[in-house]
């Protein structure tokens, strides 16, 4: 059963009760909230992911607005975790983006049963594509624009690596979120897909959250093969350009953006090593997202191509 | 009032009967405890890791993992710490956890450790304190008020923090503030001091004197969020000894006499008992009772607020008024820590320049700042 | 300490380095993570080397050892260093990052 099944009111009110359980690829999270904006971004953003029932859910999350005199003086929210406050109140109209943030906290906080890393990753023909986070990459935006053309959105700010399976990604199918320019430019590129409300005066600047294209939720369960690495940096008016990265400096940056290599220990390393020497490494500077995005298709038909052939060859001996 | 942290120590067996909504509430119960990882390790001591379902054990595993690794980096600190202060040639003594880590004790496995605490002769403070600070170990970020609680009044140093490694070290040259109500000798401390294997003049507490430590610690605090945790390193401490010593329980209720430590040696007997189901023989129970106060007016309150306490950090062990319980316990280990003189002045400071709630909010706020330094912060 | 010919040099077993490296580009770096502090580095193939010959015996050896040892290892037998080279520009960097210790013998 997804949100879609239920009315707006139902969501609400459920959210004010006992909480809403969101599946989210290998998560559950129980969601409760008095604020009317979550309701709708949820019921919006998350209408086709499933729910489950409340008996187990990995995180408790709770955004609320507390009573008091604060209601209508620069109104604040309390984001709680399991019952915890974890960080400072956030203002009112950001309580939507302070659950998305929150979720992440969580997971990058508690789930070692995956090596974290804080990089978009998308798939095609089975193969991801991880993105790491650097500042300046413009990988929301790449991300977003790859998921609206095809591309399988698994995870738009964490790569999950199993520990038990340490040559995939896992999913997470959640909705992307989009900051300052890339909002309009997205709302542009592809003016078909669903954004949630604009906010603005956080401390990234202005956000919003885009959905989840329904066949990425559909496949929530199901991982990628680990094959490109890919650095990504937006320059303005600049050529498409890519060119190989060498493997220690690609791991070096990698080990950068993970959010508990070291929690693993030598565990955490090894795993590291074979992502590394699974994946081909890329630099890649850009400007314009059509001229990316044909190069990105052409990539991964290479290695699609090339799986298909040793596997024509492996059959016919 | 579900306490599920204490019925699955008490009786690990009884996750059997457990449904899936127990464990939704066992994990919060235990993570916000700081017990997941303890958990993890009671289950699989016992055989029962096969028995956890699917939804929660990725939960324990991970805290596991989590805590492992952080072993290992205490591990490395101390051998840091004492290459840092080898040349110093005098005893030190490790305590708490990096005692426990030092030792391989049980009760250093599935759990954090937030400081380094050691003990030095009292003569040997300032000598070290200069050692230590040439080594890069810096006074951490106390307000001049709290570095006048700690020097003048507490006679103790505030917590330093590594330049370079980020850690904090408490340096001591006793087990509880010179001015507290219970004064042990800190040389009889030393002088049943054992050695750590492979390290010259580092050594751990002698066992009586470790769960004297512990105990004495746990019921003079003053923040009581993560005290079950502390009472189940003591659980730890109180299965492991016995086995090893035969004279064990005599010598603790002796060495509790001798180091005028009987009050906090009853307490924590009657809480692991009641809330662990130790196995501790009937006598040993009843001569630390007997020698310690239980009757009066004081005692019940102090047991209601014990009780309260010791409870998991979690609302759904926790009634409407436990905020004020709290704030009882943290007047209470003040009174303990302080003659009264200066009780009355700290509390107010503390009262009126940082309200008690705030106090611990803002405390945990600028830890954990706003969510996107702290995002930032886990790549660290 | 001033190293001296007395100095012994030693990785510490309970805090190993782990090493990686790929033959992917002319740069030879390797990839150091050590952990004891849980940093990770990036490092010259000589100087994955030189760990190497340390972590292979932990008991220790002097920097006269490694030099030997480390001349062995390489293809060019006409380059001209010393166990002092050795000491300033690998073991007392690695000194620094934790990696090694120094000991009188």
């Amino acid at each position: 059963m997804t949100i879609r099944s239920s009315h707006l009111n139902e969501i609400s009110e459920k959210l004010r009760g006992d909480g809403l359980c969101l599946r989210t690829g290998p998560f559950s999270v129980r969601v409760q909230s008095n604020i009317q904006s979550v309701a709708e971004c949820i019921h919006l953003l998350y209408q086709h992911h499933p729910m489950q029932n409340l008996e187990f859910c990995d995180y408790h999350l709770a955004i609320t607005q507390p009573s008091g005199l604060r209601r209508w003086f620069r109104p604040q929210i309390n984001f709680e975790v399991d019952g915890m406050i974890p960080f400072k109140p956030m203002p009112l109209d950001q309580a939507y983006a302070t659950f998305e943030w929150g979720y992440n906290y969580c997971i990058s906080s508690y789930a070692h049963q995956f090596l974290i890393i804080h990089a978009a990753v998308v798939e095609k023909h089975g193969f991801a594509m991880i993105m790491p986070a650097q500042p300046g990459s413009g990988k929301s935006t790449l991300t977003a624009a790859l998921a609206s053309k095809g591309w399988r959105l698994l995870s738009d700010e964490l790569t999950l690596i199993p520990i038990e399976n340490a040559d995939t990604v896992v999913p997470l199918a959640r909705p992307i979120n989009l900051k300052n320019a890339s909002i309009d430019v997205m709302r542009e590129y592809a003016p078909e897909e669903v954004f949630g409300p604009t906010v603005s005066d956080t401390a990234k600047g202005t956000v919003t959250h885009m959905r989840a294209p329904i066949s990425s939720i559909d496949r929530m369960n199901e991982p990628a093969q680990q094959k490109l690495i890919v650095f990504p940096q937006y320059h303005r008016n600049s050529p498409t350009q890519i060119k190989p990265r060498s493997k220690a400096r690609a791991f070096m940056e990698i080990a950068e953006q993970s959010f508990n290599f070291n929690i693993h220990g030598k565990t955490g390393f090894d795993i590291l090593n074979a992502t590394i020497s699974n994946c081909d490494c890329y630099d890649f500077r850009y400007s314009n997202l059509d001229e990316a995005i044909e190069l990105f298709d052409q990539l991964i038909e290479q290695q699609h191509y090339s799986k298909e052939s040793a596997r024509l060859a492996e059959s016919s001996t | 009032m579900k306490n599920l942290i204490s019925e699955v120590f008490s009786n690990p067996e009884t996750i059997n009967h457990f449904q899936l909504n127990d464990w939704d509430l066992l994990v919060r119960q235990a993570r916000n405890s700081d017990l997941a990882g303890k958990l993890f390790v009671l289950l699989r001591d016992n055989s029962l890791l096969s028995e956890t379902p699917k939804q929660a054990l990725p939960h324990l595993t991970s805290a596991h993992v989590h805590t492992q690794r952080h072993g290992e980096l205490v591990k490395y600190e101390i051998h840091q710490l004492y290459n840092e202060l080898s040349e110093l040639d005098t005893p030190i003594i490790l305590l708490k956890g990096a005692a426990y880590v030092a030792a391989n004790l049980p009760s250093a496995e599935g759990r954090f450790f937030s400081d380094i605490d050691i003990m030095v002769h009292k003569s040997r403070v300032a000598m070290a304190e200069d050692a230590l600070q040439h080594k890069g170990w810096r006074g951490s970020d106390v307000d001049d008020y709290d570095e006048k609680y700690y020097r003048t009044w507490m006679h103790e140093i505030p917590p330093m923090q590594h330049s370079k490694r980020g850690t904090t070290l408490d340096l001591h040259h006793t087990i509880i503030p010179e001015t507290a109500r219970y004064r042990p000798d800190a040389n009889k401390l030393f002088k049943a001091a054992i050695p750590v294997d492979g390290y010259e003049n580092l050594y751990t507490l002698c066992p009586e004197d470790m769960v004297l430590h512990s105990a004495t610690h746990l019921f003079s605090e003053g923040e009581f969020e993560l005290s079950l945790r502390d009472l189940i390193d003591i659980d730890a401490l109180l299965r492991l000894f016995p086995t090893q010593n035969q004279q064990f329980w005599q010598r603790l209720i002796g060495r509790a006499r001798n180091l005028d430590l009987k009050q906090p040696l009853h307490y924590a007997l009657r809480y692991c008992r009641e809330l662990l189901n130790t196995p501790i023989p009937d006598q040993a129970y009843d001569e630390a009772r007997n020698q310690a106060a239980t009757e009066g007016p004081s005692q019940a309150l102090t047991h209601f607020l014990l009780e309260r306490g010791l409870r998991p950090n979690h609302s759904s062990c926790h009634s409407s008024l436990h905020g004020l319980w709290l704030w009882m316990l943290y007047v209470r280990s003040h009174y303990l820590r302080m003659p009264f003189k200066l009780l009355i002045p700290h509390l107010l400071h503390k009262a009126l320049i940082t309200p008690y709630e705030e106090h611990k909010r803002d405390r945990e706020a600028a830890k954990h700042q706003d969510i996107h330094t702290l995002l930032a912060l886990r790549n660290r | 300490m001033t190293p001296s010919d007395d100095t012994f040099w030693c990785t510490n077993p309970n805090h190993p380095v782990a090493l990686a490296e790929w033959n992917d580009s002319q740069q030879h770096e390797v990839i150091a993570y050590h952990l004891g502090t849980g940093d990770t580095h990036l490092i010259t193939a000589e100087s994955a080397i030189i760990l190497e010959i340390l972590q292979k015996d932990n008991a220790g050896m002097s920097a006269r050892e490694i030099t030997t040892r480390f001349r062995a290892s390489l293809n060019n037998p006409d380059l001209e260093f010393d166990s002092h080279d050795i000491i300033e520009t690998f073991l007392k960097p690695f000194q620094q990052l934790g990696f090694v210790e120094a000991t009188h013998s």
